[in-house]
């Protein structure tokens, strides 16, 4: 079954064309890595996916609906949720009560907060964080931070999860908690991923096909090996070989 | 019981003893008590907007000016309840109508755009008076400074109401989480925009009644008056004083700032204003979290330590 359907995607900032004529499937399950250098149109694509941008062009389709024109929040409800790159979480709330701002009002719209609150714990649990619960968010560590963003988006009940540089800025110890972690989350519940990365071991052993994009245009979209051998990826990073 | 039966116990007992007040004090006592009442129905409002949602409201007395304006203007043509409930029904409908282009600013803007409505709202009625031919109206009949007390008692418990009620609730825990990050928030699936309108709505309800009520107690109505920027300027400091994410804060900073002012006004009325300003920036600089969230650090603190 195919999750997510991007048609011919097109994104204009007055002149500029972040994303040109972007087209690809992503199958229920499967976990999609993202990757191109700086200013590609990685972020700018989550963007328009997630409902906080518009296109200019082209159709999104999830589960075969458009969801072009619909609000994040509406967007949220349907089963798709993301992180941010740029850490946002509720800082005066503590963990756990983040959590269940996602549980209320995402895809499960759980009424009675004390049901919330359980559902949240164990998700809290899932990731390790149970000891952290009561913090205020802003008082945790930048790792802290990115694994927060991640049980949020989980703690919404999303089929789709879109991450955005969630390794970004940890330490090599951490980052294999991280790839752990999504795994696990991957393999307990029929979760579909879209995965941003620059930290690359990480990102070529989690994703099962990887979309490469260069100037707002897709380049290539293959198996990580396949990637890692492609002469034009090569040229893009590293220049043309003498 | 209920978490929301039992926060609401001690506020039940506090209106029973405040309902006790005019059979035991005299008019001077009562007087205060009514002021008292009325910032704090003002302040829990003001509370269920800027509190929870981090949007500043420094133009609060809109909603007060145009329920005065509409009680005073259907004065002995419409009952009283009747007045009342409309100037109600017109802030609320006032913040509906305004509230979508004014909550799309946040920020320094969202708060000189609150005033600006207020003074644009206050400089539109005295054009329509004067088109009207009307400098100000006289109120003849207007009802006891008692009746006043128990009708701004009977809004404060509700404002209170409110605010414990909205506070508790999923759509409050929705305000609070927008206040810290609203893209976070809606890509959680929280409705941002409605949500902070209906907040927006629910925070002008019990105001415009306020000044409905409070338009009965001079024996005139100046429009000037009942748009005073004063009026908001006070909510904002009593409930900065008060401080806290609840609602005690609101009880705490009115009740300081009003029983402060009494003294003040009694004792030293030359000095009045000095000191109070004094007070003020002192407040500011050595207590800048409020009374309550003063007490809060220091029980969690007290809290620490014992363990």
């Amino acid at each position: 079954m195919i999750c997510l359907t991007v048609n011919n995607v097109a994104k204009e900032f007055g002149g500029l064309r972040a994303i040109n004529d972007v087209s690809f499937k992503v199958e229920e399950r499967e976990i999609l890595g993202i990757m191109g250098a700086n200013g590609a149109g990685k972020t700018t694509l989550f963007g328009l996916i997630a409902g906080h941008l518009r296109p200019t062009a082209g159709d999104i389709r999830f589960h075969g609906q458009s969801i072009v024109g619909l609000r994040p929040d509406q967007i949220c409800r349907r089963g798709i949720a993301r992180t941010f790159q740029i850490v946002k979480p509720f800082g005066g709330l503590t963990v756990l009560e983040n959590l269940m701002t996602a549980a209320m009002f995402g895809v499960e719209r759980i009424q009675q907060p004390e049901r919330a609150r359980q559902h949240c714990q164990t998700i809290l649990a899932e990731l390790d964080m149970t000891r952290l619960q009561d913090r205020p968010a802003r008082t945790l560590t930048l790792s802290g931070q990115k694994k927060l963003e991640l049980a949020r988006a989980i703690a919404t009940g999303c089929e789709l999860l879109l991450l955005d540089e969630v390794m970004a800025g940890l330490t090599p110890t951490e980052v294999v908690e991280m790839v752990e972690i999504v795994r696990a989350l991957h393999h307990a519940r029929p979760l579909t991923i879209l995965l941003i990365e620059h930290v690359m071991k990480a990102f070529m052993s989690l994703s099962g096909r990887v979309l490469v994009l260069h100037l707002g245009r897709t380049i290539a979209c293959a198996p990580p090996n396949e990637i890692a051998a492609d002469p034009q990826v090569h040229e893009i990073y590293f220049g043309e070989s003498a | 019981m209920t978490p929301v039966a039992k926060e609401i116990v001690p506020w039940i007992v506090l209106s029973l003893a405040a309902a006790t007040l005019p059979s035991i004090g005299g008019d001077y006592i009562v007087g205060v008590g009514m002021v008292l009442l009325m910032w704090l129905a003002l302040t829990q409002s003001w509370a269920i907007l800027s509190s929870m949602t981090g949007y500043v409201s420094i133009g609060h007395v809109v909603f007060y000016g145009l329920g005065s304006y509409v009680v005073v203007v259907s004065w002995q043509s419409l009952p009283l309840a009747v007045a009342i409930i409309a100037a109600g029904l017109v802030s609320a409908l006032f913040a509906l109508a305004v509230g979508m282009p004014v909550l799309r600013v946040r920020g320094p803007y969202f708060v000189i755009l609150t005033f600006g409505l207020a003074e644009l709202v206050k400089f539109a009625i005295i054009a329509l008076e004067a088109r009207m031919g009307i400098a100000s109206r006289l109120i003849f009949g207007a009802p006891s400074i008692q009746f006043i007390y128990y009708a701004m008692l009977l809004l404060a418990a509700a404002a209170t109401l409110m605010h414990i009620v909205v506070h508790r609730s999923r759509f409050g825990h929705a305000l609070r989480s927008l206040r810290e990050n609203e893209v976070a928030a809606e890509s959680v699936g929280i409705p941002v925009a409605r949500y902070k309108l209906y907040a927006y709505v629910l925070s002008a309800v019990i105001p415009g009644m306020v000044g409905g009520v409070m338009g009965l107690r001079s024996t005139y109505f100046e429009v000037t008056q009942a748009f005073d920027p004063t009026i908001s300027l006070t909510i904002v400091v009593m409930a900065v004083i008060g401080g806290g994410d609840g609602v005690y804060g609101p009880l705490f900073g009115v009740v300081f700032l009003t029983v402060l002012s009494e003294v003040l006004w009694t004792r030293a009325p030359q000095l009045y204003m000095v000191i109070l300003g004094l007070l003020l920036i002192l407040f500011m600089l050595k207590c800048p979290e409020g009374l309550i969230g003063r007490y809060t650090t220091w029980a969690a603190a007290r809290e620490g330590k014992q363990r």
